[in-house]
């Protein structure tokens, strides 16, 4: 479907993707963009890699470079930004050491599953160094199982919750969606309100 | 903290237990008669700038709600045979724990029940293994406290077709239609039903020094940021405390109610902030606390004298929870609608209103148009696609950015009838940080009243279909676990062995102990509960003035 309405989603994600590429993901990535010539071209992948190269107050690398891959998977970097564009680790990495305490356990686990299947497939490799297709062969296998559900919830909280829980970067998670954080709001909300204001004199009121 | 402290060791006029939707205006009405109350709160006091948009707290972690955060938790089973299991992803009886009670939470559906409601069981006849009675109050009873409900927390609205007799118009009129009402609207019509502005406890415009709704879209589940929710928040307790009459103590929870040896409640005994025991000496007691906390109180309550629990010869509390029922029925259209955006609910059908043998079961309904829990990104992302969409990975995301503005849901509210093997009551092995019993909750949809929410579903399906969506999905209709409604567990009635409370609310088995909230209906309404858990109150308000003054209420003093 094409709709030229700018409330469409595509045309806020083209947006969200714009300001992304233009702004960088953060204040501080800004800053290290404009003293990089080179790095103002960079790609939302080259963007996400430096953020890749973070280091994390819980996780330890392997941890890390794990969930990066599942929840990029989980939420891929398409056309507009992923679950690596929104900082979804960086949520884990808050999350696991205080709320989600509980699912250290599980997710260390499933990740250590992971590892052996991958490297049955792809014999020397963990999971995270897997190509995109074969990370999906081995997901789609799991898809059905609580660590599975887990690691999906957590994802989707991290993509979508306010982002001081250390995910939703920029709020790119919301401009995927359409949802415009605001506190106030003037009718009409919506195409059908407004095309009904437009045809009664008023609101039935 | 308001201004007015009272001693503990001097009986109070009244002792409130709980602050919510029944509380609050109770508190008020007492208190601006120039009665002394004490209001016990075990949840905090907070004010409408603390809360918040933040979903992952709210919807996720209970922020609001009791349980196993609160130090609380619940256990829930279906049958009464079947071991209950912690339940806390939310705990089964769902209500906020905080001034305000559930009112600071609600999304302010305000369903007046018809004359039908009162009288069903004499219309239709009994329905064999439920308690289905007829209430012994009638519409007419009722009507001048709806009204003044109306105008007293300030209800937004315009009277629909086929309503029952009202005395005032609304004081404030609809809010802005959405375009899930439209769609409603134009559904409805095509296929020959009618749709209405729906009424709502939500300010359309400023009304008693309260603003207009800003439309932020956080209404359902979370508390009000500019207090345009007229809950007992931001209506009830502020004029309370204005009078000079009333203390609201939070963070008090009650553990028992101690009686004398005339069986009469002498004080409530009650965790203060700091965990110490308190004990409030009282000429009357009155429980507002909702349908599980007032049942649990009365059950832990138990004594030699009350070996059942307080005020439970008829050994009816805690029995006939009724939750209402529930289905739902989404569509996606062609454009936005940015459901998001304003209160959940500005339009609803109430053509399916009335029961009807022909259906071949008993019930009744309203159909509301609203986004749900689809309008906020964490429950959407998890749940608000179709069940056949991908449940991850590129599919996946396309969908969610295609569908999150587009989609909308009916909801179909219903009737639940009372069963007895519904219930609440003490749960032997789990209790809370004090050492109280949890609460435990039974429940098990009655078949008719699984029928009557498919009903309700297939009819919200027609109505999406008719408004021209181009996909319509629904939500299986599965036996409830969590309830918002907490109905009927501390029932109305003549009869004393039948029922907990007399027409006035006064428990039938102590002189000076009342109840009022939602454990006190007796038949479950068409879905919406609270605007007639406020008329009852102010009714029982009203009399407990007139019996006060005339010296004639009852207490150990």
């Amino acid at each position: 479907m094409q709709n030229k309405n700018n409330n469409h989603p595509d045309a806020s994600h083209n947006d969200a993707r714009r300001r992304f590429l233009q702004q960088g993901s953060s204040a501080a990535l800004g800053v290290w963009l404009s003293t990089h010539w080179g790095a103002c071209l960079a790609s939302a992948e080259q963007a996400a890699a430096a953020a890749r190269q973070q280091r994390y107050q819980f996780l330890n690398p392997h941890q890390s470079a794990s969930l990066d891959a599942i929840s990029a998977q989980l939420i891929p970097t398409t056309d507009t930004p992923g679950a690596r564009e929104a900082g979804v680790v960086n949520f884990f990495d808050q999350a696991l050491s205080s709320h989600a305490a509980f699912a250290v356990e599980p997710l260390n686990g499933w990740i250590t599953e992971l590892d052996a299947e991958a490297a049955r497939l792809r014999p020397g490799s963990n999971f995270h160094q897997l190509d995109a297709a074969d990370q999906q062969q081995l997901l789609t296998a799991q898809e059905d199982t609580p660590a599975f559900g887990l690691m999906r919830f957590l994802t989707v909280v991290g993509m979508f919750a306010m982002s001081h829980y250390g995910g939703n970067k920029n709020n790119l998670g919301w401009e995927l969606l359409g949802f415009d954080h605001r506190h106030a709001w003037q009718p009409p909300f919506g195409y059908y309100d407004a095309e009904y204001a437009r045809h009664n004199s008023g609101d039935g009121a | 903290m308001s201004g007015v402290t009272f001693p503990t060791r001097k009986a109070v006029d009244f002792v409130i237990v709980g602050s919510g939707a029944a509380g609050g205006v109770l508190a008020r009405e007492l208190s601006q008669a120039g009665l002394d109350v004490v209001v016990l709160e075990q949840g905090p006091y907070r004010r409408a700038h603390e809360f918040n948009h933040d979903e992952f707290s709210v919807i996720f972690q209970n922020e609001m709600l009791s349980g196993v955060s609160k130090g609380d938790p619940q256990t829930f089973r279906q049958l009464e045979s079947e071991i209950a299991q912690l339940q806390d992803q939310p705990p089964p009886a769902f209500f906020a724990r905080m001034v305000g009670g559930s009112s600071a939470h609600f999304t302010g559906n305000y369903w007046r029940f018809r004359p039908v409601d009162f009288k069903e069981k004499t219309q239709l006849g009994g329905i064999a293994g439920t308690g289905f009675a007829d209430w012994p109050i009638s519409y007419d009873d009722l009507e001048p406290y709806y009204t003044k409900v109306d105008w007293e927390i300030g209800v937004s609205g315009a009277p629909g077709p086929n309503e029952p007799f009202r005395s005032r118009p609304y004081p404030v009129p609809p809010l802005p239609v959405k375009s899930s009402g439209v769609l409603l609207e134009q559904g409805a019509k095509k296929l020959g039903l009618h749709a209405q502005p729906a009424p709502m406890a939500i300010l359309s415009q400023p009304y008693n020094g309260r603003p207009g709704c800003i439309h932020c879209g956080f209404c359902m589940g979370f508390g009000c940021e500019v207090n345009a929710k007229s809950s007992s928040l931001s209506t009830m307790i502020p004029q309370a405390e204005a009078t000079g009459h009333c203390e609201i103590r939070p963070l008090s929870t009650v553990t028992r109610l101690a009686t004398n040896q005339q069986g009469l409640v002498k004080e409530v005994i009650y965790r203060d902030a700091e965990g110490n025991e308190q004990a409030q000496l009282a000429k009357v007691v009155i429980l507002a606390a909702n349908g599980a906390e007032t049942p649990r109180l009365l059950l832990l309550s138990e004594s030699a004298r009350h070996p059942d629990g307080l005020a439970n010869a008829s050994g009816k509390v805690g029995k006939y929870l009724m939750f209402n029922g529930h289905s739902s029925a989404h569509g996606l259209f062609e454009h936005p609608l940015n459901e998001y955006k304003s209160v959940q609910v500005t339009r609803i059908v109430m053509d399916f209103y009335d029961s009807d043998p022909k259906r071949g079961f008993y019930g009744g309904g309203g159909i509301d148009a609203r986004p749900f829990l689809q309008a906020f990104p964490i429950m959407f992302a998890l749940n608000g696609l179709p069940a056949e969409a991908p449940g991850w990975g590129a599919e996946y995301k396309r969908m969610l950015s295609d569908y999150y503005l587009r989609n909308m849901a009916l909801l179909g509210n219903s009737t639940s009838l009372p069963v007895e093997s519904n219930n609440i009551s003490l749960d032997p092995e789990h209790k809370d940080q004090w050492g109280r019993a949890a609460i435990r909750v039974s429940y098990n949809d009655h078949p008719d009243d699984m029928a009557m929410a498919n009903f309700m579903q297939q009819r919200s399906v027609e109505i999406l279909e008719a408004a021209g969506a181009q996909k319509v999905w629904t939500d299986p209709v599965v036996p409830q676990n969590i309830g918002a409604h907490l109905l009927g567990t501390c029932r109305m009635g003549t009869d004393p062995e039948q029922s907990v409370i007399d027409p006035w609310h006064r428990a039938h088995d102590v002189p000076n102990l009342y109840i009022c909230d939602g454990s006190s209906l007796v038949t479950s309404g068409r879905g919406q509960p609270t605007m007639t858990i406020q008329a009852l109150a102010f009714r029982a308000a009203g009399q407990l003035i007139k019996s006060a003054r005339a010296g004639e209420l009852k207490s150990a003093v």
